[in-house]
């Protein structure tokens, strides 16, 4: 296609030319430069010497596969007679830019005359990264020497050449020329592996001085300047800036009366052209290990950091603002959370997080704020105590730590009943998906039997049976407390068994004393009593002679009345005339009188 | 004979002591797998006490958890209201009762019931009816001692006391009394179930012939109304009832 073209151009252009014929023809090809960066031009020329006319409509060129064609053909003749020889020439320019890196080779060009093909040189290119075969390293790029003679070049200088990772380098594009340079575009961000880069903006005005360099006086400006942050350690290279810029060039047209008019007016002579810079080396240091704190984060630079919360009068279930702000100059986006110990009654939420930078002569500070949602659900005193961030300084070399005041939270007591009100999703249910369940309980149970009942358990009869019982004992024992209180009768019935029982054993000790008065008067006094007591009498007064009636009254007591009266009488004589020996043992009255007082309790 | 009646009566000695020992040796078991992870072992040690026909509200609220980190929601939810209709105050099996409700698909939302209501029902399930039980018949025999001393007290004074306090007994028991009725009546009227499949459809009529009224998902609570043993008539907390297939639901 490219072909296809350059021919048409070439009989539109050429159709009517015709060079005078000549013997011999030469065909040259060559070109301003060979070796040469993505960002150059070059022009290639063809000549054709001859001493007769030749027709152009004959000439064969390669096409430019690997370049593009930027301007021309441009065309020039030019006719000599010398010695009576003529010598004619017809000159063929292009102005090509590369595509790519590599090396390349144009072919050679080719004409026919008068049956005879002629071939011009194959012609070498090299298209590097840099450019030229002086490439400018990051040492000498100042004030280059070597470009010294170049009208124009941009060289990238930076502040250091050593720094620490994460620590701000800045890059600074300066472009120096002999020429009038009219604009310069922007250049786009530097291509940089291992770095943050930040544009350091420049007034749009740029400031223009005069230096010299090498004896020669350029006119100088920077063009652009970058903060940039390794990211990682070792040797890094900043890859070569392009640059767009126009410069105003003098059209020399040879005694042209408009000169006056064209040169340095507005309607034209700009012409677009790059310059490249020097690529730039930069050793990066790790951060040294020593002193390197646990919680270090990779913050390079100087930071504040405070906290605070926002709300005061904290209450249970209520969400409350920490703010944690770090400030200063540095990598500040890459300044992680600093790490907050929060205690389990508080619940935390994802915190959010804004970031704002600026540049202040010529370092980038920025400002990093974390919102904390705190949801306290605790009342009380809750302790955060201070919250620090650790980072490495690089002017001094060594790692520091910046510490917020000590964060305490007051928590007064919430109200319960909105967090069971509140509709849709409420803040308790969010607690508790975030939270796992409770653990399970370790103490040992007592087991009982599934579905059984307290209520309808015997249990519940014999408990409330029993008390009934005890309490009808109760009011019987109240009744009889009462009797003997009240009823003398009662008293002397109730008080009979007891009392002979007494003096039946004050009269069992008698008799073991050997005493038989005091036996017998026992004995007596026993059997008299009971008897008494139990006819409702008083002691006192009673006879055994009454007793003994009265128990004849009561029947079929002959047995018992009969005893009752020889065993009286056995004590009467024993106790009024002792001399008299009783044929009776005492052991043997002791007996009859038990027998006979139980006879006597039953029976009365 | 006589030493066969020996060895069965050694035999049931043994066994009792034997079964108190595995039930609490089974308990621990449960614990220890519990906390190295295997909630498989758990579930299996918690249901063999459950088998052996004893409970407690530990173990069901156990039982729950490991259903739970099992994700068996329905099972897990049953545990959780067996252990707090043994032990309804407790904040632990609340709190995971309410952690597995999270996990539902089905969000049943009850209408809110006015503050009388529930502070009453809080009253009502702060206290177990055992408990309720036992402090009656611990206040009945107080009353009755009471009443006895009463009648041999010759002080006055200290009987007018005690009289006094007799009354205010008196009081108290009848209040506890109704309450222990109220809490009896209210846990035999009101049946729930646990929906165990993954998903049940809820007809608006026993047997087949019943329209689809709405789907559950497992592990949804819903109020037994009645029904035969193949079908039952459910509710649920917002109103919404219908039939569901016996089968399909564990009675908590």
């Amino acid at each position: 296609m490219l072909r296809y073209k350059i021919y048409i151009l070439l009989i539109i252009l050429f159709a009517w030319t015709t060079l005078l014929a000549q013997k011999d023809i030469r065909l040259e090809a060559t070109v301003t430069k060979q070796d040469m960066s993505l960002y150059d031009r070059f022009t290639y020329k063809l000549a054709i010497y001859g001493e007769t006319q030749i027709n152009v409509k004959d000439l064969e060129i390669s096409n430019f596969g690997d370049f593009n064609i930027v301007g021309g053909p441009s065309q020039s003749t030019s006719f000599q007679f010398v010695n009576g020889r003529i010598s004619s020439s017809a000159t063929f320019s292009w102005v090509l830019a590369p595509i790519k890196e590599g090396s390349f080779i144009i072919k050679p060009a080719s004409i026919e005359y008068r049956g005879k093909i002629y071939k011009s040189e194959p012609i070498k290119i090299n298209v590097t990264k840099t450019g030229g075969s002086n490439p400018i390293t990051s040492k000498d790029s100042k004030r280059s020497g070597i470009r010294g003679g170049v009208a124009t070049f941009l060289v990238a200088t930076a502040d250091k050449d050593k720094i620490y990772k994460g620590e701000q380098v800045s890059v600074t594009y300066r472009i120096y020329t002999k020429v009038k340079l009219v604009n310069f575009n922007t250049p786009s961000m530097p291509e940089a592996i291992g770095f943050w880069i930040e544009e350091i903006p420049q007034p749009n005005q740029p400031l223009v001085e005069v230096e010299v360099v090498d004896g020669v006086r350029y006119t100088t400006a920077v063009v652009a300047k970058f903060a940039l942050f390794p990211t990682r350690s070792g040797e890094l290279t900043l890859d070569p800036l392009p640059l767009e810029y126009k410069e105003r060039v003098n059209r020399r047209r040879r005694n042209s009366i408009f000169d006056d008019f064209f040169d340095d007016s507005f309607l034209g002579g700009f012409v677009n052209r790059r310059v490249v810079s020097n690529e730039l080396k930069i050793e990066v240091l790790p951060l040294p290990d020593r002193g390197k704190p646990a919680d270090f984060s990779g913050a390079v630079g100087q930071f504040e950091l405070s906290a605070e919360i926002v709300e005061s009068g904290a209450k249970v279930n209520d969400a409350i603002t920490l703010r944690v702000k770090i400030s200063g100059t540095g990598n500040i986006k890459y300044v992680k959370l600093p790490n907050i110990k929060f205690p389990d009654e508080v619940e935390v939420f994802e915190p959010e997080i804004s970031q704002e930078s600026s540049i202040k002569r010529g370092r980038i500070r920025g400002e990093k704020n974390f919102g904390y949602v705190l949801i306290p659900r605790k009342s009380g005193i809750i302790e955060l105590g201070r919250i620090s961030l650790s980072y490495f300084d690089p002017t001094s070399k060594g790692y520091k730590i910046t510490r917020s005041k000590p964060i305490q939270i007051e928590v007064g007591e919430g109200d319960r009943s909105t967090l069971t009100s509140t509709p849709g999703l409420s803040r308790e249910e969010v607690a508790i998906l975030s939270s796992d369940i409770r653990f399970i309980k370790r103490e040992l149970p007592e087991f009982r039997v599934i579905n059984s009942k307290l209520y309808q358990s015997g249990w519940m009869v014999f408990w409330g049976v029993t008390p009934l019982f005890a309490l009808s004992g109760a009011f019987l024992f109240r009744k009889h407390l009462d009797q003997m209180s009240t009823n003398v009768a009662y008293q002397r019935r109730r008080r009979a068994s007891s009392e002979s029982k007494k003096r039946l054993k004050r009269a069992k000790s008698a008799m073991e004393a050997e005493d038989s008065k005091e036996f017998h008067s026992e004995i007596n006094k026993a059997l008299l009593g009971a008897a008494a007591d139990r006819l409702n009498l008083s002691v006192a007064s009673v006879s055994a002679e009454e007793v003994i009636e009265r128990l004849k009254e009561k029947g079929k007591n002959e047995e018992i009345a009969a005893e009752f009266s020889s065993v009286i009488r056995n004590c009467e004589m024993a106790i009024y005339s002792p001399e008299v020996s009783s044929s009776v043992s005492m052991e043997d009255t002791y007996n009859e009188a038990t027998g006979l007082l139980d006879n006597l309790l039953k029976v009365l | 004979m006589k030493n066969l009646l020996y060895l069965i009566t050694l035999t049931l000695l043994v066994n009792t002591v034997l079964s108190a020992q595995t039930k609490v040796d089974l308990f621990l078991q449960g614990n220890g797998q519990y906390e190295s992870g295997d909630y498989e072992g758990a579930v299996r040690s918690y249901t063999d006490i459950v088998e052996m026909g004893f409970e407690s509200p530990e173990l069901w609220y156990n039982l729950g958890n490991s259903y739970y980190k099992l994700e068996r929601l329905g099972y897990s939810i049953l545990a959780y209201e067996r252990a707090k209709k043994l032990l309804p105050g407790d904040e632990s099996i609340l709190y995971n009762l309410r952690a597995a409700n999270l996990l539902l698909k089905d969000k049943v939302t009850a209408p809110q019931d006015n503050l009388i209501i529930r502070f009453i029902r809080s009253v009502i399930d702060s206290a177990t009816t055992d408990g309720v039980i036992e402090f009656i018949i611990l206040l009945y025999l107080a009353s009755f001692f009471i009443y006895t001393l009463t009648l041999f007290m010759a002080n006055r004074r200290l009987k007018r006391f005690l009289n006094y306090s007799l009354i205010s007994f008196g009081i108290i028991l009848f209040f506890t009394s109704v309450f222990a009725g109220l809490k009896i009546e209210y846990e035999l009227n009101s049946s729930r179930a646990v929906v165990m499949v993954e998903e049940m459809s809820v007809s608006s009529a026993p047997e087949e012939i019943g329209e689809e009224l709405f789907l559950l998902h497992e592990g949804t609570t819903v109020e037994l109304i009645g029904g035969s043993d193949s079908w039952k008539h459910i509710r649920l907390i917002d109103g919404k009832a219908g039939w569901a297939p016996a089968e399909m639901l564990e009675v908590i």
